[in-house]
């Protein structure tokens, strides 16, 4: 029985990634605040404070008055789950289970009343669901994957009752759910990235592709499913990292693949894929593995990109995963990199200043004319800022904590 | 004899339960009589265990019990010499008549001023010798565990600073936890046999209470001839050496399905120097308790898929004639069955089942080779063979949902795979001890500990559901080498043990990458060595007080599967090192046991444990490992107080506040400062509390021969932490809880028959386990005991 109990911690920790969602797609826009005014702003921080033992902690959630260059206190904060999710669409919160499956099994829905949060409601899932995002499709409706049990259900906007349910088991690879990613609305339609995992967690060996489902929002029904398979890429759309899926100005649909996550000496594809504006199938010679690129500024190719942001002009900061820096020990090397990336000019340079994290601390988020990474480094732990115009670095907040997310609330 | 007419509808188990009913009343013979008596100390008026008590003409002997008492019966008329006898004592001979009045004897003994070697140690109850050892140390009487309807957690549920982890009902698997250490950190032996790496096949509720001698909680640090690398302590459960001819059955029943049945039954060719014995026992369970779901507050569901069902069948040879002193084997065969239980999932199919075969050999020899050297060794071989079933195509969650499993082959428990596993083991266990009384102050004591173990796991299904061998063959060697000295001086006023031990461990098998299915597998050996010493000891201030002080430098060898890991998720870890204890213990113990009437006995015991290289789970961003990281400091204090009040009320009283706190500076692999360095450690409960009473009076409804005991029992656990405190409004945690249990025991014939009664959790308090896992509330059980002696 005690060997029991370690295989069923171990299952739920190897699917602890923790999250990082900020808002839904949809809402994003490139804020212009001063920063004055960011002084003021509330800034939603969820970070993650892991057990001696290792397997097992919690997660919180705090409501902070803009970045100060200070350490963040938790004494406040609420708790959320062990890496739970976090969304925020319109002026709601949606926090999801903690990972494993001995989380409570509900989405919890919050709102920020007199500068705290504040539960109006909740919608219970089923037991073993993992759920890592909730997105808005349209006004009435959001759709929530369920990543094991291979379907989607979607929800009433306003009463936040389950109305539906869109089954996608059909298209698992091998097993019985293929592993819902990150999805992105566009012209009314869904596009949700599949994952296709083993039983390791990692992409199967027979099967180095990205498959995306399109599902059609009115009907709620799968209209295709559309396969990348020339280059090899696989993992597209970490499931609870927003920005590994996005649209250009052009509205063109670019997907972030992770691939074995710099773990597999034999198979370190990474890159991106493209579906452009008005189709609805890849544009292969758009597809892009960056395995082979080297980091100007380093001896390093990137062998995973763990997370990233498109700023504009073909630009994407990202953080990316380096084998030659997990040593003896990948569990808590810091092997991730900070990088910017040129989509149009295939080039990567590294952004100095960010010290190398582990794959949790892995946030970026646009902050003004400046963009925000977490980072839990070697001497240096908290978030820095980086001058998208002058290529400054500096540390905004201190924490010792994990910090896997932030947001700007109105 | 009274004649029983056989009915044709009376089946041959309601026969023998009958003939065992009836046994007592069949009338003494004419012309015979018996009597009964107690053997005690002249000087302390404490009772002797196991003197011999011999009726020369007859040559019928007996042996007194653990309260110092013997009876004969079937006597035929007439006049008798009785020799009493009894290691470090003047043997005693007194004379019998059929016709005196008064047929109990209180019989005491004289001191022996020769064989003082035996006086040091035997001239006393064994428990109350163990308690005068400079160990800090619980003892739990036979007479303690008397009248207890259940299992040893009910009874180590009551001891300071010892909390006993559960996870469900009977048969669910449970880990000790001793000062707030738990797990392999604390050892768990039968019979000084370490049992750690059986805890598949061996629990500690699975050994039937009325087999136990005593139980021995050792805490802070180990005996060395314990074998075997613990931290923090350990539980020692002493099996009963039984009369010589003697028979025991008995049978109870619990609230939710639960049956326990036993056995054993003692023969002594005392002529041939041949002692038989053959036990067995047997527990069912359904556990379907109701039980509310930790997070959904309408769901209460029923435990369904709870079942559990062990037998236990053993023997023993025990030859006392010839060069060695005694020659053992016995074989012991162990079968169990568990259902897996569901608590956030329904679990419908999965379950695992284990078979254990063992052969205990001993021999034990005084004066081997040399005057006042004593050798004993042990050696066994066991083969075990476990095996996980995991195999339902549907998943059900508890609202009625049903969905495939994951894996195309099966699989309902939260892994993305299924099982079928044939774990197959074998063990050679060697213990050997080798003591020398230089004289009646110095003595030496060598032990070695030997633990091979060879594993041939198998599973071809999940091999096929990963696609991927992960099971291969592994190798482990474990050595444990200790040396003591024991002093003390010429008055017993000052003892000291003085321990060292060395350690090696060595583990040898073959590793895929958890990370692909393409690389090669790649060979894991690993061969690591250590030290460890311990010095304790104890000073009488006067007869009734003393102190005792201990500190220890020791280790804990990792285990298999953090050594190993498993191949799927978890990686081998060659460089894992063991994890480093250093400890200090103050005590002062104040007993007036066997010296006043009311057997008062206080305790005060202080402790400080600082714990480095702690093994801890490490997971990255894919996959995890065991490795050495964490620091942990423990302080704490226990106070136990029990007492005679009043000469038919008994009352014990206990208190322990354990502090254990984060002490690593900085975070993983960095020079951050450790965001919960100073905080409490989570999910350890830190102030324990027992008070209890009982009752008892001989022939309390008349007549003779009877005794009636009545307990009272209440545990408090105030509520602790699930994770470390670091918001105020921080909801994640284990209720206080507040048990309490009766029970009561009526017993006939001079202890020869038992009916025992109880409640638990009269209040039907809700309890969880610390990971949340619901356990059983209000239960009743009944039992039925009949010795035959």
């Amino acid at each position: 029985m005690k060997r029991l109990f370690n295989i069923l911690s171990i299952s739920a920790l190897t699917l602890l990634l923790l999250s990082s969602i900020s808002c839904n797609k949809d809402d994003k826009n490139t804020n212009s605040t001063t920063q004055e005014e960011q002084k003021g702003e509330l800034v939603l921080i969820g970070s993650t404070v892991k057990n001696p033992d290792g397997m097992s902690g919690n997660s919180y959630l705090q409501l902070i008055k803009g970045l100060k260059s200070s350490s963040l206190d938790l004494s406040k904060s609420i708790e959320r789950g062990f890496a739970s999710s976090i969304n925020v669409i319109d002026k709601y919160i949606y926090v999801l289970p903690a990972f494993g499956n001995e989380a409570a099994p509900f989405v919890r829905k919050y709102i920020v009343e007199n500068g705290s949060l504040k539960e109006v409601a909740k919608l219970e899932i089923p037991a073993n669901a993992y759920t890592w995002n909730i997105v808005k499709v349209d006004e009435n409706k959001l759709y929530l994957p369920l990543y094991n049990l291979a379907k989607i259900f979607v929800i009433d906007n306003n009463s936040f009752n389950k109305i539906k349910e869109i089954d996608i088991t059909e298209y698992a690879h091998t097993d019985s759910s293929p592993d819902a990613g990150y999805p992105i609305v566009r012209d009314g339609k869904y596009y949700l990235p599949l994952n296709q995992i083993n039983p390791g967690f990692m992409p199967y060996d027979d099967y180095h592709q990205a498959d995306v489902l399109i599902i059609d929002i009115k009907s709620d029904n799968v209209t295709k499913r559309i396969s990348e398979t020339s280059s090899e890429l696989s993992f597209p759309a970490r499931p609870y990292l927003s920005n590994t899926i996005f649209k250009t100005e052009n509205n063109d649909i670019y997907i972030a693949c992770s691939g074995a996550f710099a773990y597999n000496p034999m198979y370190k594809n990474n890159g991106f894929i493209c579906i452009p504006n008005g189709q609805e199938d890849f544009d292969t010679t758009r597809s892009w593995d960056i395995s082979n690129v080297t980091i100007e500024g380093t001896e390093y190719k990137p062998a995973s990109i763990y997370n990233c942001l498109y700023v504009g002009n073909n630009i994407v900061l990202a953080y990316v995963g380096i084998a030659e820096l997990n040593g003896n020990n990948p569990y808590t090397a810091k092997n991730a990199v900070a990088v910017k990336i040129d989509l149009a000019n295939k080039t990567i340079s590294k952004i100095d200043g960010i010290p190398h994290t582990d794959g949790f601390s892995i946030i970026i988020e646009k902050w003004g004319e400046k963009v925000l990474f977490s980072a839990s480094g070697e001497s240096a732990s908290g978030i820095f800022s980086y001058d998208l115009n002058t290529a400054k670095v500096e540390q905004v907040l201190s924490s010792a904590y994990n910090i896997d997310h932030i947001d700007f609330l109105k | 004899m009274l004649k029983i007419r056989l009915s044709k509808h009376l089946s041959k188990t309601s026969l023998i339960s009958i003939l065992l009913i009836l046994l007592p009343f069949l009338s003494y013979a004419q012309g015979e009589f018996k009597f009964s008596g107690q053997i005690i100390d002249e000087k302390s008026k404490e009772e002797l265990v196991g003197a011999s008590i011999l009726i020369k003409e007859l040559n019928r002997g007996v042996n007194s019990n653990i309260n110092g008492q013997f009876s004969f019966e079937h006597i035929p008329m007439g006049s008798y010499h009785i020799l009493i006898q009894f290691l470090g004592y003047e043997s005693k001979e007194i004379s019998i008549d059929s016709n005196t009045t008064n047929k109990y004897l209180r019989i005491s003994l004289k001191a022996s001023q020769e064989s003082l070697k035996e006086a040091i140690f035997m001239s006393k109850t064994k428990a109350r010798t163990l308690k005068e050892q400079a160990f800090p140390i619980s003892v739990i009487s036979m007479k303690e565990l008397r009248g207890t309807v259940s299992s040893v957690q009910d009874i180590l549920l009551k001891t300071v600073g010892l909390t006993l982890r559960q996870s469900g009902g009977v048969g669910s698997s449970s880990r000790i936890s001793l000062r707030g250490l738990e797990g392999k950190r604390i050892g768990f032996f039968i019979d000084e046999v370490p049992l750690n790496e059986y805890s598949d096949y061996v629990d500690i509720n699975d050994i039937p209470v009325d087999m136990i001698e005593r139980i021995e909680i050792y805490k802070g640090i180990v005996p060395a001839k314990f074998g075997g690398s613990s931290m923090g302590g350990a539980v020692n459960l002493v099996i009963r050496k039984y009369p010589e001819r003697y028979a025991d059955l008995s049978y109870s029943r619990e609230s939710y399905n639960v049956n326990k049945a036993q056995s054993i039954l003692k023969r002594n060719i005392s002529k041939k120097g041949i002692l038989l014995g053959l036990g067995g026992a047997y527990t069912s369970a359904q556990n379907n308790y109701v039980m509310q779901h930790p997070f959904l507050e309408d769901l209460f569901i029923e435990r369904k898929h709870d079942r559990f069902k062990k037998a236990m069948l053993g023997g023993n040879i025990t030859l006392s004639k010839g060069y060695f002193d005694e020659i053992e084997i016995e074989p012991v065969y162990v079968y169990s069955y568990r259902e897996i239980q569901g608590i956030f999932s329904d679990y419908r199919k999965a379950f695992a089942k284990s078979n254990l075969a063992l052969i205990n050999t001993k021999i034990v020899k005084d004066n081997f080779l040399l005057s006042g050297l004593d050798l004993d060794v042990n050696t066994a071989f066991a083969y075990t063979k476990y095996s996980l079933v995991d195999t339902a195509r549907y998943n059900y969650d508890w609202r009625g949902n049903k969905s495939p499993s994951i894996s195309p082959y099966g699989g309902e428990l939260p892994n993305r795979f299924p099982s079928n596993s044939n774990n197959k083991k074998l063990s050679i266990i060697n213990k050997s001890n080798l003591n020398y009384f230089i004289n009646s102050r110095h003595s030496i004591n060598i032990n070695s500990f030997v633990n091979l173990i060879l594993s041939y796991p198998q599973d071809s299904l999940k091999a096929k559901a990963l696609n991927k061998q992960v099971d291969f063959n592994s190798k482990m060697l474990s050595w444990v080498i200790g040396a003591t000295y024991d002093f003390k001086t010429k008055d017993d006023r000052f003892l000291n043990s003085l321990t060292s031990r060395f350690y090696l461990y060595s583990a040898h098998t073959t590793k895929n990458s958890i990370y692909t299915n393409a690389s090669l597998p790649e060979d894991i050996n690993i061969n690591k060595t250590g030290l460890g010493i311990s010095d304790a000891f104890r000073y009488k201030f006067t007869r009734d007080f003393m102190l005792k002080y201990s500190m220890a430098y020791d280790l804990r060898l990792p285990s298999e599967n953090e050594l190993l890991g498993d191949g799927i998720n978890v990686s081998a870890s060659q460089e894992l090192l063991p994890e480093r204890n250093l400890s200090f213990n103050l005590g002062f113990l104040y007993s007036l046991i066997a010296k006043h009437s009311s057997n008062l006995q206080i305790e005060l015991n202080m402790y400080y444990m600082n714990i480095t290289n702690m093994i801890h789970y490490e997971a990255g961003l894919l996959g995890a490992q065991y490795q050495n990281f964490g620091k942990m400091r423990s302080m704490g204090v226990e106070f136990e107080a029990k007492a005679d009040i009043l000469p038919y009320l008994y009352t014990y009283f206990n208190i322990s506040y354990q502090d254990l706190r984060d002490t690593r500076a900085y975070n993983a692999n960095s020079f951050i400062a450790n965001p919960t360095k100073g905080k409490r450690i989570p999910n350890i409960p830190f102030l324990l509390s027992n008070i209890g009473f009982e009752l008892h009076k001989e022939n309390l409804f008349g007549g003779h021969g009877m005794n009636s005991r009545l307990f009272n029992e209440l545990s408090f656990i105030e509520e602790y932490f699930y994770d470390f405190e670091v918001s105020e409004n921080q909801k994640r945690r284990i209720p206080r809880s507040i048990i309490y249990n009766i029970g009561c025991e009526q017993s006939f014939f001079n202890q020869s028959l038992f009916i025992s009664a109880s409640i638990k959790n009269v209040t039907n308090a809700k309890i969880v386990s610390e990971l949340n896992q619901p356990l059983v509330g209000r239960s009743f059980g009944i039992k039925l005991r009949y010795i035959f002696k």
